[in-house]
């Protein structure tokens, strides 16, 4: 397995991946990275380590539509004042797919900040599971953490876990938590079935209304891909 | 021939059994008035006859231009030309308004729409109901108010193209401006297609032609008249159909707890 290292400081920089390995990622001050991340066919264990210095912002789009199993540990050190990551996930389960993603982030001194939006689908027998902790630690004070996580379970036999945990050591902070694991709305799938859509074109939409805003963030190439592996899921 | 033939219909909701035996034929190009006090089966009769999966039919037969559509999927219903304008339209986040009316139309048709045709058709369907064209790019129904969603259903109507176009309260939540201006089109499209409307106010029947009035109580049609049944209940309330038709209304002991607004079925199933 190979690791690759990205080294910032005192500089802007967008980097859009098609392959995932580990990574380090050391930012300095005054240094924004903008980081998309599109996998495709990549399965396996992989980490995603970070440690974002002074007056400096980590963005982070990864896009997860493989087809096996996927575990992916990330770990967010916001080391200095003014750090901040701004964290968007999208992954798609299939068939017996299992994908775990384990998202963390350490708030080392005051004002810093995290934001982090988990979205999955999880269809036929897959299991898509959210996890990760939040830390404020002591001192960190006037530090803002923001965790949503969101599962659509799509069949009867997929399942999913969402249950990022929030660890706050000091006053002063702001820090929000979402997480919600539900089915397909019935009245959603009813609504659009009412105009004309088949069960297969209704379910294809409610996806991608939910998914594709992450494409958003990328180039046209890796937004049709993005589009085509909905499609070709669904 | 009736466009709709309604067999002795009986449909449960939860195990509550909300239609006992509903008899309905309706011809094409007619506009039907459905009355009835609050929890007496109207919205589940046109949510029944869309098809929606929560309403079972334990017995009887609808039929659509002779079609038996009793069984058939709600898709199915709606490409034979059967629209339902909601009471309570869903929000369906992420799912843009314009590439849903496309996808909607596309389903109804062999070919793509092509792009200038559904622009065309788009802007003036935006036109008539009076929404900004704006709002074609906004998220299906999202963060609209009640009016807009309203005037968004009478949108789908007009863009679809339906032959039997069912709408459930589409008056309630619109200002007295916007039921002129869903009135004005109705009224224009009438002509063109069948109307069975359920509404709780006379105002909405008073702007339309209606060629008939229909009362359903308990679950069945107990009344079938013209434009003076409209009358009679909007001045004496549903008290004058037991006062003149003998008909007592099967109160549930909890109906106090539904306000206007509110789909008292789904109240009462609340309550049990």
């Amino acid at each position: 397995m190979s690791k690759s290292l990205i080294k910032l400081n005192n500089e802007v920089k967008e980097i859009e991946l098609n392959l995932l390995d580990d990574l380090d990622i050391e930012i300095g001050e005054n240094s924004s990275l903008n980081l998309k991340v599109l996998n495709l066919d990549k399965n396996g264990e992989f980490s995603l380590n970070a440690n974002v210095g002074k007056n400096s912002e980590l963005i982070v789009t990864f896009a997860d539509f493989s087809k096996g199993n996927i575990s992916l540990k990330t770990m967010v050190n916001l080391v200095s004042e003014n750090a901040s990551c701004d964290w968007h996930l999208a992954t798609l389960g299939n068939s017996d797919a299992k994908k775990t993603f384990d998202v963390s982030f350490n708030h080392m001194v005051g004002n810093t900040t995290a934001v982090m939006n988990n979205y999955g689908v999880a269809r036929d027998n897959s299991r898509i599971v959210f996890t990760g902790v939040n830390h404020i630690k002591e001192h960190a004070s006037k530090s803002k953490t923001v965790q949503n996580a969101k599962i659509i379970v799509f069949d009867e036999k997929a399942s999913g876990v969402a249950s990022p945990i929030l660890r706050i050591d000091e006053n002063d902070v702001q820090a929000s938590h979402a997480a919600i694991v539900g089915q397909l709305n019935n009245n959603h799938m009813f609504y659009l079935m009412s105009r004309g859509l088949t069960k297969k074109e209704a379910k294809l939409l409610i996806t991608m209304g939910y998914l594709q805003p992450i494409s958003n963030n990328f180039s046209k190439e890796n937004k049709d891909k993005i589009e085509e592996a909905i499609k070709e899921a669904m | 021939m009736p466009t709709l033939e309604i067999r002795n219909l009986h449909v449960s909701v939860e195990d509550k059994e909300i239609l006992k035996g509903l008899d309905l034929k309706m011809d094409s190009l007619k506009t039907i008035a459905l009355l009835g006090p609050n929890g007496n089966g109207k919205s589940t009769l046109l949510q029944t006859i869309m098809g929606n999966p929560n309403y079972k039919i334990t017995e009887g037969q609808i039929f659509y231009d002779g079609k038996d559509i009793t069984n058939l999927e709600v898709d199915e219903r709606s490409k034979l030309g059967i629209f339902l304008g909601m009471q309570y339209p869903s929000e369906v986040p992420g799912v843009n308004n314009a590439d849903f009316l496309k996808a909607c139309l596309n389903a109804h048709r062999e070919k793509p729409v092509p792009l200038f045709e559904f622009y065309k058709l788009l802007d003036n369907a935006y036109k008539r109901t009076g929404i900004p064209f704006e709002m074609s790019n906004r998220n299906l129904n999202e963060g609209f108010s009640g009016g807009e969603k309203k005037k968004n259903e009478i949108l789908q109507m007009l863009v679809l193209n339906p032959s039997l176009v069912m709408l459930d309260e589409i008056d309630s939540g619109l200002d007295v401006d916007a039921i002129q201006v869903v009135a004005k089109v109705l009224k224009e499209e009438q002509e063109k297609r069948g109307f069975l409307i359920v509404s709780h106010y006379a105002r909405l029947y008073e702007l339309l032609k209606v060629d008939r009035a229909l009362i359903l109580v308990n679950g069945k049609i107990v009344a079938d008249g013209g434009r003076e049944l409209i009358k009679k209940i909007d001045k004496e309330g549903y008290e004058w159909l037991r006062k003149s038709l003998g008909i007592e209304i099967e109160k549930e002991t909890n109906m106090n707890q539904v306000s206007i607004g509110t789909c008292a079925t789904k109240e009462m199933l609340k309550g049990k």
